[in-house]
């Protein structure tokens, strides 16, 4: 046993726990304050590095003062920021529509900092104390890291003081629970709220600057320092997203599984190291989360949820058929990339619709649709090819036979019940956070591992298109026309579910397991069943979405992408996921968009793939303000414009005007009292002799 | 409107006396709406001071929708609300409460996700020590001491409406307005509480109480009206409510 | 054999006791009633009995059949059937769909929309029936959740505090209803605040106090018992009829 190079890693893996610590702590912060999980956090840490950065190196400010600034000022006022214009319109908001506005920032400001900082130069942040050390034993321990695991432990006492002991901590986590009763008490919620939302920013802030410098700094590169705080995501888990304490602990649990594994290459083998070691954050995640004591079934909780009118069938097979009207009006006259980037879309389209069960009648959320694609592409391409394929074998029952697309349902629908068995007693947030683990870990583990799409130019990518003999799918036209009849088949096939005893169930589900389960409901199988259902769905869009460039790449599977799991999960949310119109708004958008900016940026000779970042940004913030998604919004304006109405508000903002509106002088109430006045009536009211009111 | 009223003392030696002062709290031809569907249709309602209104009314007839407008839960759309002769429709929720408008909602008044000590940690915006909240709670509600490092969630119904009661018990209000105070506690309590209610009133505190059990709260009551439809119909002494209750009210019955 | 059958059922919550061995006991077609202070355990018992909740020890029978280890939806399969005492209706369904949801769990070849209609009729709410539950009021909101357990055709039927947030003649109307599911051969256990109701339409009263049924027996014998005066009803029920119009 080498005890020197222990111990070294031992120091190393506490102070990235300590960052680990910190970061995860503002999540917390924000997550029991709020309710809401800020998906976005890594990235506001990553902007406030290169913001430290701005100041620091660029402008040479002092490195007391250039922290003032940041961590004092920029920090929570972006937080701040934030919450006003985006989290206060969450309120009940569904919780699929809060991880798509989060998630949508976390892109659209990778998408500021690309425009502001742009890559093409190398930036780098000093250390703190440079070359100060210490030395235990024969190792040198740097003041970073020991200011590092001070400033950790310092937080969380400070924190967990916050929260149990202050009276404004304990009201800010009042504000979770019901804001009204909040003001009812003589608290601002909003107040409050913007509070910690600055608070939450500024620890996002410091974790992003102490990552991004110092010897165990990872630098500063967007992606890297956004995505590296999602490892904070499974330290917060350990703490079950409210216990400052137990996330402490989790943080340096895996700090050092981290560093340990990194260090001590535990087998030789190469697909464990290249494989497996850097997704140990989420295999922890997962297993944080298996771990977590079975809650009691969930009672109806207070969720604004949208009603949508159902179509009747005869409705939906008119719009169908004109679905597929369209599409052979579109494969007539497109052709080239453009047609196959459409039909890519439709593909997509098709996952997306796989959500509508799943997430938008029975509020679960799947954040691995596109694992289950990469598992229905697998699936097509073994079973419908004849030829010889790398890993796994083929069945080779036959150049593209329809088999395969029941092959490709079959099996993603398989592996969901499979993966949903242990998950699936998971609520909420905690399942969306285990499927994100778990695609993570399969498009390393399964898809990238060379075994399965091949690393390069070998065929075990190839994906075949179905053949159904008669008609012939082997032009891009035909393709695309075949496309839009299997979503115009699927999305009646979804929209009767809707209308049956199962659709009914899944809402009810949604609104209150309790009472299921009281009335002779199994929600676990219900569950499961829609799970499995809708993994199946993605397995059959993701056969066919192989099938338009007869190939795909491992990437294509993964969570980031392009188009990745959790792109396909925020744009069927913003086109609007409780329809079926919004999937395919969603799979155009995700295709078209990008294709559209390097269109526009080739013309304007300029890279303008940042923009769309931030465009994408903005339509989840457009989401925020309406939850029930694009195709809600214009359908609801649309009904309005011809009935001649003014738009109705949507039901989030059904409240009437804010009370501000009723402050401003001169409002049709006439003129609101001043403080001063107050405390005048505060006198004449005030029977007992109490003190300190109006102010406090 | 309102005539004298029995149980509204005189009371000397407060601020600006004078014989002809205003309700501590009065409603003029209040408005108001959820979304386009207006649930108000002009409300007109008193509260002198030391006085106990009942505020009754059917299912659904506008009366929890007063008690919001009046804490500045929900904006009028239409009249007034005064406090002492001033208008306060402006004032939002969190401004009256600390001016001492303390109103205990219909259901769900805890924070549920919060101990039972932090749920009467919250109770000091008033100026009242933690100490003196948590004396005053357990000795009147015994039940929630044992409870106190519970969340309060997990409590059962009446002991979170006890729970809930406590603010408007401990933090001295001026105004008290109180949401179907009875539901779910044991009649014993519910006995006590309205005991405790007549109480606050003859130290001068308003009260405007919300209640579905005429019966229960027309014996404390000093005034009552009855609301319909999203207007008050008849104001008037309990007892000659209670007969015009028995005619339209309960003559409704099926 | 008794429809339902509690033997020692005993629950704790950290250190509190909230049961120590409860015996009940309700037999189809009568009200059973279940009165008793605030947090004297009743909406933990009907948890017990519907398997929301586990019990530390003791036996819960339905027909004579024990369900103790049971889950919850098997439990509901066998006739079991309740209410909450917080709503936990489907809001985002409308009154209709919350009947036809429950109708159709259940496998006993009926057509659940003509169940569904039925009901809507029985209790009263085919007004309501195409409107959102979340828009309807709490009274109204309360009466689809019992019409949601009728709709699974229950042998048992347990409600908790159903008629807070009825005015009186809602009430008056709600007890006749009672009466009217006991006639047809359902056993009721009933956990209600508003005496008047109990004694109006139970045959067997159960008092729980701090987790011990204290006294149980019919009506006239609970109104009498001082125990059951001490502890929860305070002065004597007769009373607090005639007992108003007087101010403070
Ligand atoms: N948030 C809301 N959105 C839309 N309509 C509402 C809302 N809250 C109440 N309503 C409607 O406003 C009307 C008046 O409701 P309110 O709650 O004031 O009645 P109430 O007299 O307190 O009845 P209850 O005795 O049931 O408490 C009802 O028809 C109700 O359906
Ligand atoms: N999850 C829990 N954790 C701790 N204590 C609990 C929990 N659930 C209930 N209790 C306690 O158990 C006791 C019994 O609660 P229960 O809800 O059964 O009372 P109840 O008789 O229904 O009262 P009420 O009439 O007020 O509804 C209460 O004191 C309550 O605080
Ligand atoms: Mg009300
Ligand atoms: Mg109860």
């Amino acid at each position: 046993m080498d005890w020197n190079k222990l111990l070294e890693l031992t120091i190393y893996g506490v102070a990235l726990a300590s960052i680990y610590a910190i970061a995860a702590s503002g999540l917390v912060v924000t997550y029991t304050t709020s309710g809401i999980f800020n998906f976005a956090h890594g990235a506001i840490g990553m902007l406030m590095a290169f913001t430290y950065w701005q100041v620091r190196v660029q402008w040479g400010l002092p490195t007391w003062l250039s922290l003032l600034i940041v961590l004092g000022f920029v920090a929570p006022f972006t937080g701040a920021v934030i919450e006003r214009t985006l989290i206060r319109n969450l309120r009940a908001a569904p919780l699929a529509v809060t991880l798509v506005v989060t998630a949508a920032l976390m892109v659209g400001l990778m998408g500021v900092a690309t425009v502001l900082w742009p890559p093409d130069q190398s930036r780098s942040l000093p250390a703190f104390f440079t070359g100060k050390t210490v030395s235990i034993g024969s190792t040198i321990v740097t003041y970073q890291q020991l200011l590092t695991i001070g400033l950790a432990v310092l937080l969380a006492i400070l924190l967990k003081a916050l929260f149990t002991w202050t009276r404004t901590g304990i009201a800010m986590r009042a504000v979770v629970d019901s804001r009204d009763l909040v003001a009812l008490n003589g608290g601002r919620p909003v107040m409050l709220s913007t509070l910690s939302w600055a608070l939450g920013a500024m620890l996002a802030g410091l974790a992003g600057i102490l990552l991004a410098s110092g010897p165990i700094g990872i630098g500063l590169v967007i992606e890297a320092l956004t995505l590296v705080v999602i490892n904070a995501y499974a330290a917060a888990l350990f703490g079950r997203l409210r216990s400052i304490p137990l996330t402490f602990v989790g943080a340096l649990i895996i700090g050092l599984a981290q560093q340990y594994t990194v260090g001590y290459s535990i087998t030789k083998n190469a697909f464990f190291n290249t494989q497996i070691v850097p997704v140990v954050p989420y295999l922890l995640l997962f297993v944080a989360l298996l771990l977590m004591p079975e809650g009691r079934l969930r009672g109806a909780q207070l969720v604004h949820a949208i009603k949508i009118r159902v179509p009747s069938l005869r409705t939906s097979v008119i719009w169908s058929g004109v679905l597929v009207l369209g599409g052979w009006v579109v494969a007539e006259l497109v052709t080239g990339t453009n047609l196959t980037t459409i039909s890519k879309g439709l593909a997509i389209g098709i996952i997306m619709l796989s959500l509508v069960p799943l997430t938008g009648y029975a509020g679960q959320i799947s954040l691995c649709q596109m694992t289950f694609a990469g598992i229905g592409a697998f699936a097509m391409s073994r079973v419908a090819s004849s030829g010889t394929t790398v890993g796994f074998g083929s069945l080779g029952i036959g150049n593209g036979s329809p088999l395969g697309l029941l092959a490709a349902f079959v099996l993603a629908a398989a592996v969901g019940a499979l993966i949903a068995l242990p998950a699936i007693r998971l609520q909420g947030l905690y399942l969306a956070l285990a499927t994100m683990a778990f695609a993570v870990i399969m498009s390393s583990a399964f898809f990238e591992g060379g075994a399965i799409f091949g690393t390069g130019s070998t065929d075990a990518g190839a994906v075949q298109r179905p053949d159904f003999g008669m008609f012939s799918l082997s032009s891009n036209g035909a393709y695309l026309v075949f496309l839009s009849v299997v979503f115009g088949l699927v999305a009646i096939g979804v929209l009767a579910l809707r209308r049956g005893p199962f659709g009914r169930r899944l809402l009810a589900l949604r609104d209150s397991p309790a009472a299921v389960a009281t009335l002779g409901g199994s929600p676990t199988r219900t569950k499961l069943l829609v799970f499995s259902l809708s993994a199946g769905l993605a397995g059959l869009g993701g056969a066919l979405y192989g099938g338009v460039d007869r190939n795909v790449t491992p990437g294509q599977f993964s969570f980031f992408g392009p188009p990745g799991s959790l792109a396909v999960f925020v744009l069927a949310v913003v086109g609007g996921v409780a329809t079926v119109t919004g999937p395919l708004i969603g799979g155009q958008l995700l295709l078209l968009v990008p294709v559209f900016f390097t269109w526009l940026g080739t013309k304007l000779k300029t890279d303008l793939t940042p923009y769309a970042q931030v465009l994408f940004g903005l339509a989840g913030i457009g989401l925020g303000r309406n939850p029930g998604g694009a195709v809600v919004e214009i359908s609801t304006r649309f009904r309005a414009l011809v009935s001649g109405r003014m738009p109705r508000e949507t039901e989030m903002e059904a409240n009437g005007p804010p009370i501000e509106a009723l402050l401003v002088p001169g409002s049709p109430l006439g003129a609101p009292i001043a403080e001063s006045q107050l405390l005048e009536l505060d006198a004449l009211l005030d029977l007992e002799e109490v003190s300190g009111l109006g102010r406090a | 409107m309102t005539g004298p009223t029995p149980g509204s003392v005189a009371r000397a030696g407060t601020v600006g006396g004078g014989p002809e002062r205003p309700p501590v709290l009065e409603l003029r031809q209040v408005r108001a709406a959820y979304g386009r569907i207006e649930v108000l249709r002009g409300v007109d309602l008193a509260v002198p001071e030391g006085a106990v209104v009942a505020l009754l009314g059917r299912n659904g007839a506008g009366k929890t929708t007063t008690l919001n407008v009046i804490s500045g839960q929900l904006p009028a759309t239409h009249g007034s609300v005064m406090l002492a002769g001033r208008r306060v429709d402006g004032a939002s929720a969190d401004q009256l409460a600390r001016l001492g408008v303390c109103t205990v909602p219909e259901g769900r008044g805890v924070f549920p996700n919060l101990t039972v000590h932090e749920n009467l940690r919250l109770f000091t915006y008033r100026g009242v020590a933690l100490d003196q909240v948590e004396a005053e709670t357990f000795a009147r509600f015994p039940r929630l001491q044992a409870r106190r490092k519970q969340l309060a969630g997990t409590l059962s119904g009446g002991e979170q409406q006890m729970l809930a009661l406590a603010r408007a018990l401990t933090t001295r209000p001026a105004v008290l307005l109180l949401d179907e105070l009875s539901m779910g506690l044991a009649p014993i309590v519910v006995e006590e509480l309205y005991a405790q209610v007549a109480k606050i009133a003859t130290e001068g505190i308003s009260v405007l109480v919300v209640e579905q059990f005429a019966r229960t709260v027309l014996a404390v009551a000093d005034l009552a009206a009855v609301m319909h439809h999203g207007a008050i119909h008849h104001v008037g002494r309990p007892d000659a409510i209670m007969d015009q209750l028995s005619d339209a009210y309960l003559g409704n019955l099926s | 054999m008794a429809a339902l059958e509690v033997d020692d059922v005993a629950v704790t919550f950290g250190g509190l006791a909230a049961l120590t061995s409860v015996d009940l006991v309700a037999e189809a077609g009568a009200v059973t009633g279940l009165i008793g202070p605030n947090g004297a355990g009743k909406t933990t018992l009907f948890n017990v009995i519907c398997g929301l909740q586990r019990a530390r020890r003791g036996r819960v029978q339905l027909d004579g059949r024990d369900v103790t280890g049971a889950r919850t939806f098997n439990r509901a399969r066998l006739g079991l059937a309740r209410t909450f005492q917080r709503l936990e209706v489907f809001g985002s369904l409308t009154t209709r769909e919350n009947l036809l949801v429950a109708a159709e769990m259940q496998r006993n070849g009926r057509d659940p929309h003509a169940v569904a209609q039925e009901i809507l009729e029985e209790v009263g709410l085919t007004e309501y029936a195409d409107a959102h539950v979340d828009s309807i009021p709490t009274g109204l909101a309360r009466l689809v959740e019992l019409g949601r357990a009728l709709a699974t055709d229950p042998k048992v039927l347990l409600l908790d505090e159903p008629s807070s947030g009825l005015d009186e003649s809602e009430t008056t109307a709600f007890g006749e209803l009672l009466l009217r599911l006991a006639e047809r051969g359902l056993a009721v256990l009933l956990v209600e605040h508003d005496v008047e109701l109990v004694m109006r339409v139970c045959s067997q009263i159960y008092v729980l106090d701090f987790g011990e049924i204290i006294a149980s027996g019919p009506p006239d014998s609970i109104r009498r018992s001082s125990a059951v005066q001490a502890a929860y009803l305070g002065t004597p029920v007769a009373a607090h009829a005639s007992g108003n119009g007087s101010a403070s």
